[in-house]
């Protein structure tokens, strides 16, 4: 019988409307500082007024990159950042051995938008961007920026995208396709995906409030993050630092409505096991949860009726971090994942911001102020469009899987 | 050294090809004058795939999914189990991409009071894997890769990968793309699509070499996996897949690190160059590939005399993931023990398949190669 290798997190890179860099973004859940801001990045009529997760300033001062769309700058911002927290210059690994793993859904959206105006007004359209509007070339430039050859691609499971690509990223390092993976997601703000959640009623006026008796719905919100993962084997003989383990994932599809969550949860609460049962954790181990937590009339207690249902009574600390950045749709189950492993490493719970008085019908209380705690396991959910859950669990380092 | 990539049995496939023959299409006036051809469904048949009022709302690149997945489940006894234990993997480049397009203009034309829900939750591209998981009621791992000519390998390796992981029991793998009209204006705006309507003859036509450009097309294959030995009698093994993109981005083809790229894939999958009776090949017609792929086979077939070499895409014309009808035709070719009458071979001749290599090559440098045998 052989042994899946296990997976380790070396490095993380983020950046979202909470803040450029790890420090930043965990900083302003200390200070429990909202980083949604009035639409500014395109012309609106909700510009000045409706709260987004917009990134401020310029990605393409950060990346380095020369062209590209907004999510290429935001992803390889993130990756710089991830490669430089993993040491990786110094790790020497073949071009082959590299990976990289990217949840995108709207790349260049606004190539296309572009395109199409100047295409119905006569202005003679140039082609020549279109090329950036692939959901792909993120993970193309990142591959690019640093001369990883090995296995490729685009993960674009709606909302639980990045999520997907965790779990991806760990198939890569389990089937000997790869030593060192960078797996995460990206998505930025534009009209089409503003527009279309709001045209499905789900953008809150006045910003997201996760779980609340009185949310209105989701802020749309753009950004990347990107995790190194690695092979154990990989990872101590490099002596990398080893910053979580990726113990266990769970990917499920409801099967029951191309938009909304199936009602009772069953889907999320399958993966939630299943990422359990990979880890061979019990549920009472799991000491904090990141919700993926929309602020939405359908997702809220649909999560919570999963993590009920799982938990029991008592269930682990729970938080939506999702008043912070904005839901960054692919990048969302990338952001969080990082922001899960910051909680193992700093001892602490970010709060559920926003979060005034509990919905009656979700029998969740979440943590609404930043708190200290112990916390060993810690688990990552998303949901997504077409009935997508991914959940991923994370293991302290430092904990008994280190002498495993 | 890597080991082969995950193995699996393929158990049933099912493909929806388009016309044999490319149909002319007009052209919008902003951009060209003359009609231009493509590789197309006919109405006759997208009416026929499936019951209209399933038709309502979903994109084209849906119902090609649908009537591919369900030709092949049709072929496979027993069907993959209903619940969380068939798993879906998709590969598409562009999924409805067509309805994002439609969904924009409304937002040009009307402003935001425009904006059409159906077109949105079309636009979101797991939305073709979604539907598949709604019509077959399959809730295992839902995967869409949408990486060009990376989409359909992807989906190919995370579909045997889930099985070698013991995470599905099965794998609907499919790949699919939907003509649609704002691509094939930016292909033509880029040259890279021409406006001859014959049907392409990849690496035999001269007048292609004259930079006339491929045809843009359409199509979806979809295949049922299994674990090894789990089927009683499977139609065809798929016994390596490895995509790899380009290093840079505009990247000088080369001949020779393509030759090193397959022959690399051959080594790692333990196998030999002479081990193989047939590649296929995706020449589309495009003048700069044709010339790599043409030097490619001349150098396989200097270690393989015996090798065949044919195309497809004479049939389906040019599309990120035209590789899947390639693997269905690759699938029929060894479950038949003979390739295909439609596909045509351009070098060598063909002989019994029980050993076939798929070569993919495309002008952003994405390449793959995937192996089918009995």
């Amino acid at each position: 019988m052989t042994t899946r290798p296990r997976v380790v997190v070396t490095g993380m890179g983020v950046v979202s409307a909470a803040g450029w860099t790890l420090d930043e973004t965990w900083q302003a859940m200390v200070r429990g500082e909202s980083g949604l801001r009035p639409l500014s990045l395109f012309a609106s009529p909700r510009c000045g007024h409706l709260p987004v997760g917009e990134v401020q300033g310029d990605p393409a001062e950060r990346s380095g990159l020369a062209g590209g769309s907004r999510s290429d700058h935001l992803a390889v911002w993130a990756a710089r950042q991830a490669w430089a927290d993993a040491r990786l210059d110094d790790a020497h690994f073949g071009a082959e051995r590299g990976a990289v793993v990217l949840g995108a859904l709207t790349g260049g959206m606004m190539f296309t938008e572009e395109f199409l105006a100047r295409l119905h007004l006569g202005q003679g359209a140039d082609p020549r961007h279109l090329d950036d509007r692939a959901c792909c070339n993120a993970a193309d430039r990142i591959a690019e920026r640093f001369g990883i050859y090995g296995f490729r691609t685009t993960v674009s499971n709606a909302c639980a995208s990045g999520g997907t690509a965790l779990s991806l990223g760990c198939d890569l390092i389990e089937a000997g396709e790869a030593d060192v993976v960078l797996a995460g997601g990206v998505d930025s703000l534009n009209r089409v995906v503003l527009n279309g959640f709001n045209s499905l009623m789900l953008v809150s006026p006045d910003g997201c409030r996760p779980f609340d008796a009185e949310r209105k719905g989701m802020s749309v919100g753009e950004g990347a993050g990107v995790l190194v993962l690695e092979s154990e084997e990989h990872a101590r003989a490099r002596g990398a630092h080893l910053r979580a383990w990726l113990v266990g994932r769970g990917n499920t599809c409801d099967a029951h409505h191309v938009s909304a969550p199936e009602p009772q949860g069953r889907g999320l609460l399958s993966a939630m096991r299943l990422a359990l049962a990979e880890a061979g954790v019990a549920p009472a181990e799991v000491d904090y949860i990141n919700a993926h937590g929309t602020g939405t009339a359908d997702n809220d207690p649909v999560e919570a009726k999963a993590i009920l249902a799982l938990f029991g009574a008592s269930p682990p600390a729970v938080s939506s971090t999702k008043r912070f950045f904005g839901h960054a749709l692919a990048a969302a189950g990338a952001i969080e994942a990082i922001v899960t492993v910051l909680a193992l490493e700093r001892q602490a719970i970010p709060p559920n911001l926003g979060l005034r008085r509990v919905d009656p019908g979700i029998a969740l209380l979440p943590v609404t102020e930043y708190r200290a705690a112990r916390l060993d396991v810690a688990m990552s959910t998303s949901l997504g469009f077409g009935g997508n859950n991914s959940a991923v669990l994370f293991r302290r380092a430092g904990s008994r899987e280190d002498a495993a | 050294m890597t080991p082969p990539s995950g193995l699996a049995d393929i158990v049933a496939a099912g493909a929806v090809w388009p016309g044999p023959v490319p149909v002319t299409r007009p052209a919008p006036a902003a951009v060209a004058q003359e009609p231009w051809p493509a590789y197309r469904l006919d109405g006759a048949t997208e009416q026929s795939l499936l019951p209209p009022e399933r038709i309502k709302r979903m994109g084209r690149g849906q119902m090609l999914a649908i009537a591919a997945v369900r030709r092949a489940l049709a072929e496979c006894a027993p069907a993959p189990a209903r619940g969380g234990e068939t798993a879906i993997a998709l590969g598409t480049a562009w999924a409805e991409e067509g309805d994002e397009i439609v969904f924009l203009e409304n937002l040009l034309k009307l402003g935001e009071k425009g904006a059409k829900p159906a077109y949105f939750v079309n636009s979101v591209k797991n939305a073709l894997a979604s539907q598949l998981a709604l019509t077959f009621g399959f809730q295992g791992e839902n995967q869409t890769f949408a990486h060009d000519a990376l989409s359909f390998e992807s989906a190919l390796w995370q579909g045997a990968r889930l099985l070698g992981a013991g995470r599905a029991r099965h794998a609907v793998v499919c790949g699919v793309e939907a003509l649609v009209e704002f691509q094939e204006i930016h292909g033509h705006l880029l040259g890279w699509y021409g406006a001859d309507s014959a049907p392409l003859a990849p690496l035999a036509e001269p007048r292609r070499a004259a930079g006339q450009g491929t045809i843009p097309g359409e199509g979806a294959a979809a295949f049922v996996l299994a674990a090894p030995g789990v089927a009683a009698s499977p139609l065809a093994r798929l016994a390596f897949v490895r995509a790899r993109g380009p290093g840079q981005r505009a990247p000088a083809l080369s001949a020779g690190s393509e030759l090193t790229f397959v022959e690399q894939v051959v080594r790692d999958a333990e196998m030999r160059i002479e081990d193989l009776e047939l590649v296929l090949l995706g020449a589309n017609g495009d003048p700069a590939l044709d010339a790599v792929y043409g030097e490619v086979a001349a150098s396989l077939r200097a270690r393989a005399p015996s090798l065949a070499i044919a195309v497809y895409r004479h049939l389906t014309g040019d599309f990120a993931t035209a590789s899947a009808l390639g693997f269905e035709l690759a699938v029929r070719a060894v479950a038949g023990r003979a390739l295909p009458g439609e596909a045509r071979v351009v070098l060598g001749a063909a002989g019994p398949c029980e050993r076939v290599l798929l070569y993919h090559l495309t002008r952003a440098g994405y390449h793959s190669v995937m192996i089918v045998t009995a």
